[in-house]
């Protein structure tokens, strides 16, 4: 499953349970993320151990993307409280993936962040 | 009428090195060139970049690097959330061109982005504001997120504004100003960044 566009790339590789982000992620409000929404969800439900959002090759996230990662972050652990070990990487030289993921896991204490 | 919230700072915009860009309702309807929001933001974050390089001429290569890709991206997220607020609220039915300007000083960066709002805008919008200023912005940031994700509407949440304050340690501040012909609102929303 995998998502292209001209600005950016989400692919997810189902066998090693790896959603991978990059390019720029720029478009309008939650309807625009919808499809990217729907694409977490469904990795996440599909996997029964761990899933990992690998964000170090995304160079940028407007607010309405920022949005979106929280309402997938917030509907595996609030929501759906799905038992998988949910992690999500970034690259600490980066500083908005670094506050992005240190938010997020003050969100959700059991995600777990991985800053390389 | 004028109505000022914040530490807003009366700016004289032909001091120093400024830029910029004015969107016209009238050229294009503003919402159908949203993906123009990005390429504005990219280019004033990659011209004002060469501006920080020689700032940082003590520290070393790989450090140096590292520190302006950052202000670069601070200097993009910024310009973009700014210019997606005006898009998005601009009341394009009137004759007014929506502009950024972005100034530059040694000690700090100023960004403004003035258009004109509806009227019933204007009530939720300056209440938003007087709750960033009076209350804890973070924990605001913070049940803003949480109340995003649970399906409020986030359309008008302020979610970027208060990214700003949050995460990239911005100064907000924002002036109304209430013109007759055609009788319109107009707001100025100022960002102030801190060059360390």
């Amino acid at each position: 499953m995998e998502i292209r566009a001209e600005k950016y790339n989400i692919i997810y590789d189902q066998d090693n349970a790896v959603v991978l982000c990059s390019g720029a992620l720029l478009l309008n409000g939650a309807k625009e993320y919808e499809p990217i929404l729907q694409l977490l969800n469904t990795a996440a439900s599909g996997q029964k151990e761990n899933l990992i959002i690998d964000l170090c090759n995304l160079k940028f996230l407007n607010s309405s993307g920022i949005n979106m990662v929280t309402r997938f972050i917030i509907n595996v652990f609030d929501v759906e409280a799905l038992e998988i070990d949910l992690i999500i990487k970034g690259q600490k030289k980066v500083a908005w993936q670094e506050k992005l993921l240190k938010n997020l896991q003050r969100l959700a204490p059991n995600l777990t962040v991985q800053l390389s | 009428m004028i109505q000022t919230f914040g530490e807003f700072l009366e700016i004289q915009p032909k001091q120093g090195e400024y830029l910029t860009i004015g969107f016209s309702p009238s050229c294009r309807p503003l919402k159908e060139r949203w993906q123009n929001n990005g390429l504005s933001a990219d280019f004033i974050a990659e011209y004002f970049r060469v501006f920080f390089i020689g700032k940082l001429a003590e520290i070393n290569q790989d450090k140096e690097d590292i520190v302006i890709n950052n202000v670069k991206d601070t200097v993009k997220y910024v310009a973009n959330e700014l210019l997606e607020n005006a898009m998005k609220f601009q009341n394009e039915s009137l004759p007014f061109t929506a502009k950024i300007v972005l100034s530059l000083y040694d000690d700090k960066l100023v960004f403004c982005v003035t258009n004109c709002v509806d009227e019933q805008q204007v009530e939720p919008f300056q209440r938003f504001i007087k709750s960033i200023l009076s209350g804890d912005p973070q924990e605001l940031y913070f049940k803003t997120m949480r109340s995003n994700a649970l399906g409020d509407d986030s359309n008008r949440s302020g979610l970027g504004l208060l990214s700003m304050i949050c995460d990239y340690s911005a100064k907000l501040s924002w002036k109304f100003e209430t013109i007759q012909t055609p009788p319109v609102t107009v707001v100025t929303t100022m960002v102030l960044l801190e060059i360390y």
